[in-house]
């Protein structure tokens, strides 16, 4: 048994045995079973297979039948353990790409935000455009006393930034205006994670309340209007 | 929410139930027979023991402990008291794990 550990922290353990005038030296399965086990069966989707065979492979290890294996002459015996013992953690770090390790979206964080400030919420409203545009809007807030639709602008990346606006604007320029005014429109910027410029910011504001994250005062003020 | 069983080729006697949210998240898993180490909240440690995890926010699934309803002796009754514990009714019924392929060890 390794003091080195699987995500989960049980401990790596690796087996050696000789084989002829060879020592190999595996991990016996156990870190396919510990991916297996978390959601991540390896052998039923060919992505991660390939991925875990070339992970290995960097470091001389094969996987023979869900087993990192390495074998070599015994005077190697040390390095084909740190080998094979590297290959482990290397292979078993792919659970961190697993959805359970993601942060919250920010959908998810404004959801939170609306319940601890107890107001009903309608999530993912369908709303046809006037050009016959099917939209779905993450939010429809009742706090005040008429309902606002709440867009959220979280791009995924600074080079989306541009392409969210637009989107967003293109959207609320199409949505009835006699039956949701600019005050029943907000759009709330995610701006903790990336800038957005004041150009976009003003060209939203022609079409909607714009609010920002971090200034969760303004958001509370523009849902309870 | 699913659950599953994984078995250690080497040792039958060693094998792990897990209680799966969403496909990916381990809410607990109990592992027979197994090695583990807490790092976040104790230095406990477990050396080819049986031991439970339990997600939390801080530690993920990375808390370990020693369970006290885990009594029996068999397989499927310690499945039968893991769903228990997890407030699930269970009727499953697991058949006796396969024993090592001949060879398999020696192909390695």
């Amino acid at each position: 048994m390794t003091p080195y550990l699987y995500p989960d922290h049980d401990n790596i353990e690796l087996f050696v045995r000789e084989k002829g005038d060879l020592v190999m030296v595996s991990d016996l399965g156990e870190t396919l079973r510990y991916l297996d086990g978390a959601g991540m069966d390896v052998y039923a989707n060919p992505s991660l297979l390939y991925s875990v065979r070339r992970l290995a492979s960097g470091y001389g290890v094969l996987l023979d039948s869900g087993v990192l294996v390495k074998g070599g002459a015994p005077e190697t015996a040390g390095t084909l353990f740190f080998d094979v013992l590297s290959a482990t953690k290397s292979v078993a770090a792919m659970i961190y790409g697993n959805r359970s390790f993601e942060p919250a979206s920010f959908n998810e964080e404004v959801a939170e935000f609306l319940q601890t400030n107890q107001m009903a919420v309608e999530r993912n409203v369908p709303i046809t455009g006037r050009s016959g545009t099917p939209y779905v809007i993450p939010f429809q807030v009742r706090a005040g006393s008429v309902p606002v639709l709440l867009k959220t602008v979280s791009p995924r990346t600074r080079g989306r930034v541009r392409d969210n606006v637009n989107e967003t604007h293109r959207m609320w320029s199409d949505i009835e205006d006699a039956t949701w005014g600019k005050s029943q429109r907000v759009s709330l910027l995610n701006d903790d994670s990336l800038p957005f410029k004041s150009s976009g910011v003003a060209i939203l504001e022609r079409v909607s309340t714009v609010c920002r994250w971090t200034e969760p005062r303004s958001l509370r003020a523009a849902l309870a209007a | 929410m699913r659950i599953a069983v994984t078995a250690s080729c080497l040792d039958s006697s060693r094998y792990t139930f897990a209680l799966l949210w969403n496909k990916c998240i381990r809410v607990r898993a109990l592992c027979i027979g197994g090695s583990h180490t807490n790092k976040h909240t104790n230095d406990e440690r477990w050396f080819h023991k049986t031991h439970k995890h339990k997600w939390s926010d801080m530690c993920q699934e990375r808390f370990a402990y020693s369970p006290t309803d885990i009594t029996a002796a068999d397989l499927q009754m310690r499945f039968v008291q893991f769903c228990a514990e997890c407030g699930i009714a269970c009727k499953a019924a697991i058949g006796p794990l396969p024993p090592t392929p001949k060879g398999l060890l020696d192909d390695l």
